[in-house]
């Protein structure tokens, strides 16, 4: 199994209260499948892919990805490995400021920076600042950072949250064709972009309540 | 080129770090015109002590003579070149500190070209002090500190707020490394011409043979019932007043690297701040804490690099243009070069580095990217 979490738990607690962001899940994702991560707002489906990327360290449970376990990884090494082995795209671009597009690229790391902005349609702001381009085509600079090392795993986090729904789709376009063979995690509350999917999950109150083929969209 | 890279980051944000670079520019010239013109003015006094290299001068203890066996037993010293009879006689000398008095060398013609040999100095212009007359013969540089010309007379008579009781004429100038005044010693020791004469105590001008001043300073030291003043003592008298204004612009430079280096690095925690997105998302994609850390100490030195070299720039061509149009047409034969106040301008840069490094340590140390992620949406 590519990736796999056993029992996982996430648990914030302060003096007087408990909340149970994941509440004892466990999954296993193969290669090649594309994962959407379905939920109402605080069902604990952003925390659940943090926890799967190796963002957050888990309460309890365990994380796998290759047979090696999160929790045996130091700070950094941690850092390396998601180097090595994952993209991410959020909500937010989070763009450097300062950086062209082609720079904000080649920040996620060494690869074909120049035909990725191409594939993704956005070679024509390939010196543009982040400024002074459109909330579409930031995502889509985003998307070429997170896969321009060809990554095994694409997590996304709501990476169409924050565009109107003609650019939303042709983001989710872009991310499948250049993750097409790859690993795609997908947490969204709108169940229209996971056209493709091969699996759904959808939580609730922190749980996986269903694991199912996606349905009729 | 690393997108990364410090260069990039001060290139693109050029105008943000300005402040930061400006602070730093200002202080570190300010440090560099102060320290410079200050360790430069006791370097440039010191100048004054120079004769002293070569021989040291005896004066008696208790009485206005040196007893006759004694001068004989200092000449038979195998250190001892030449012993040379002498009297008291000085100037006002004008430093930027105020006036202090230079003392002149009375001698005998032929002893006078011995000592000026002894020294390195030449005659530049107009003539040694004939015997018998009021003549003197000064150094270029006390004439420029004092804006005299040939010709020019000094001493109580001419002024009565001088210290030399009597009238005196400058008759020659003196050039060479070492500054020297001369005059005449048959006029000074004569009470028929020079009325104060009685009143000039006695001295000796101990010349040692070359390269043997530490071994007749040590002898003359040990001498009962003489004074000796030497280069130690001319040393110390120059140094004590420069070390008491070196010691209150050393506090001063302290406390202004101490403050500057709070806020710049106050400044550099809020550009941290205010990148903190950056710091994040780099976090999140799998640069290690490491690896952003050294990119932050790379700006920072950067700025602070660029900051110093500014900095020393201005500072030295103002300190250039300041020795050049007013102190040195005034006499005062500062260095250009010094290197304590290149050391205390470094210290500047480098500890405002220090505590932005610390500070930024910590931030990066509790930096928790997905945090800021959820925060950013």
């Amino acid at each position: 199994m590519m990736l796999a979490a056993r029992d996982l738990r996430l648990t914030y607690r302060d003096a007087a209260t408990e909340v149970h962001a994941v509440d004892g899940v466990s999954l296993e994702v193969r290669e090649g499948e594309f994962v959407g991560i379905l939920g109402p707002s605080g069902s604990g489906k952003s925390s659940l892919l943090y926890l799967l990327a190796g963002l957050k360290a888990p309460s309890s449970g365990e994380v796998r990805f290759l047979d090696q376990s999160y929790g045996a990884l130091a700070q950094d090494a941690l850092a390396e490995f998601r180097r090595a082995h994952f993209g991410f795209i959020f909500q937010n671009h989070f763009l450097i400021n300062h950086l062209t597009s082609l720079e904000n690229v080649r920040a996620g790391g060494d690869g074909a920076s120049d035909a990725l902005l191409g594939e993704l349609r956005v070679d024509s702001c390939r010196d543009k600042f982040p400024w002074q381009m459109s909330a579409g085509e930031k995502q889509r600079v985003s998307i070429a950072r997170a896969v321009v090392r060809r990554p095994k795993v694409v997590f996304a986090d709501e990476p169409t949250a924050s565009l109107d729904r003609p650019n939303a789709g042709l983001v989710m376009e872009c991310l499948r064709r250049v993750t097409q063979g790859g690993t795609l995690l997908v947490v969204t509350h709108d169940e229209s972009i996971l056209k493709g999917a091969t699996r759904v999950l959808r939580m609730e109150a922190g749980r996986l309540a269903a694991d199912l083929p996606p349905g009729p969209s | 080129m690393d997108p990364l890279s410090p260069w990039t980051y001060g290139r693109r944000n050029f105008r943000k770090i300005l402040p930061a670079v400006i602070i730093l520019t200002f202080v570190v010239m300010l440090v560099v015109v102060i320290l410079s013109t200050i360790a430069g003015l006791k370097d440039s006094s010191l100048v004054f002590t120079r004769e002293f290299d070569e021989w040291s001068l005896v004066f008696p203890k208790r009485d206005s003579r040196l007893p006759k066996a004694l001068i004989a037993e200092i000449a038979a010293h195998p250190s001892v070149d030449r012993v040379i009879d002498s009297r008291n006689c000085w100037v006002r000398l004008r430093t930027l500190i105020g006036p202090i008095p230079f003392n002149l060398r009375a001698a005998r013609r032929e002893e006078m070209e011995y000592l000026m040999t002894r020294v390195a100095a030449r005659l530049k212009e107009g003539a040694l002090p004939k015997a018998g007359t009021s003549e003197v013969a000064l150094h270029e540089n006390l004439m420029k500190a004092n804006g005299w010309t040939l010709g020019r007379e000094f001493g109580m008579e001419v002024d009565e707020e001088d210290w030399m009781p009597g009238r005196f004429r400058i008759v020659g100038i003196l050039e060479g490394p070492t500054p020297l005044g001369l005059c005449s010693f048959e006029y000074l020791n004569n009470p028929l011409q020079y009325a104060f004469s009685a009143k000039l105590w006695e001295r000796v001008v101990v010349v040692s043979k070359p390269g043997r001043i530490a071994e007749l300073n040590a002898f003359l030291r040990g001498l009962k019932d003489a004074k000796i003043y030497d280069k130690t003592r001319s040393v110390d008298d120059v140094s004590q007043g420069f070390d008491r204004i070196l010691l209150v612009f050393r506090f001063i430079s302290i406390t202004l690297i101490i403050v500057v280096s709070l806020v710049v690095g106050l400044i550099n925690n809020i550009f941290f701040a205010q990148r903190i997105d950056e710091f994040a998302i780099l976090l999140a994609i799998g640069h290690t804490k490491r690896r952003l850390f050294r990119m932050v100490v790379g700006e920072t030195a950067l700025m602070m690099t660029l900051s110093w070299a500014l900095g020393l720039a201005l500072g030295y061509a103002v300190f250039g243009a300041f020795r050049g149009i007013v102190l040195l047409p005034r006499g005062i034969p500062i260095p250009f070069w010094h290197l304590g106040p290149l050391l205390v301008s470094a210290a500047l840069p480098a500890v405002a580095q220090g505590f932005a490094v610390v500070t930024v340590i910590g931030r990066l140390r509790r930096l928790d990217p997905v945090a800021i992620i959820e925060r950013r949406g």
